[in-house]
């Protein structure tokens, strides 16, 4: 038959285990929060650049049209 | 005795024939007390271990709010205000980003830290009956 042995009495080991589980949670919690603003920001770079693409378009646009409508008026006197 | 493992005396002192009780649990106690008390200082030193990369590791967690922030005031709150992403602004985000890159791994190895200490502190004895048997040069010198 297996020896039976007193179980060494807890200690403050129990505290730290807690708290490194707790500190774990909270690593695992920033972490995420991070990783989703990053996913946050990325979205709104890519909304902005876009944007700003679209509107260098439309501005190249306007000064072709321009152009063509200087080029059109002058063409016609 | 000495060079055995101090788990190994506890149930060896156990399994030794007494000429009395008295005896018996006089030498059972002793050994007892002085492995737990062998096993109250690598606790301690855990528990240390411990208490430091709690503190060490605030750091890290502050510093990641800290780019959470800055990455949502500095960045995405402009742009979605209509700012444009122009240099500077491209320049504050790569910035930031390594940062954020910094901060993630910096997290990653404290989880992996504390995860490591955690199963040492959570159990103490088995800690330093694992760390006896593995450098037996460490046994303790138990008198009985």
């Amino acid at each position: 038959m297996a020896v039976e042995l007193p179980p060494y009495p807890v200690g403050d080991g129990h505290r730290a285990a807690l708290q490194l589980g707790n500190a774990r949670q909270e690593y695992a919690s920033r972490a995420g929060a991070l990783r989703a603003e990053l996913a946050k920001v990325d979205e709104a770079l890519a909304d902005a650049l876009a944007r700003s693409d679209r509107i260098r378009a439309a501005q190249v646009r306007v000064a072709e049209l321009a152009h063509q409508h200087r080029k059109d008026r002058r063409a016609n006197r | 005795m000495s060079a055995m493992n101090p788990h190994a005396v506890r149930i060896a002192v156990r399994e030794a024939i007494y000429p009395n009780h008295v005896i018996e649990d006089e030498v059972t106690r002793s050994v007892d007390r002085q492995v737990f008390e062998r096993v109250r200082a690598h606790e301690r030193h855990l528990v240390s271990q411990a208490d430091s990369h709690l503190a060490k590791s605030r750091v890290d967690t502050q510093a990641t709010t800290e780019i959470i922030d800055r990455l949502k005031h500095e960045v995405r709150f402009v742009l979605e205000e209509g700012g444009s992403a122009d240099g500077d602004l491209a320049d504050r985000y790569e910035q930031l980003r390594e940062l954020a890159d910094r901060a993630l791994r910096s997290l990653e190895r404290a989880d992996q830290e504390a995860g490591w200490m955690q199963d040492r502190v959570a159990q103490p004895y088995e800690a330093y009956i694992a760390l006896v048997e593995k450098w037996p040069t460490l046994r303790p010198t138990l008198e009985f």
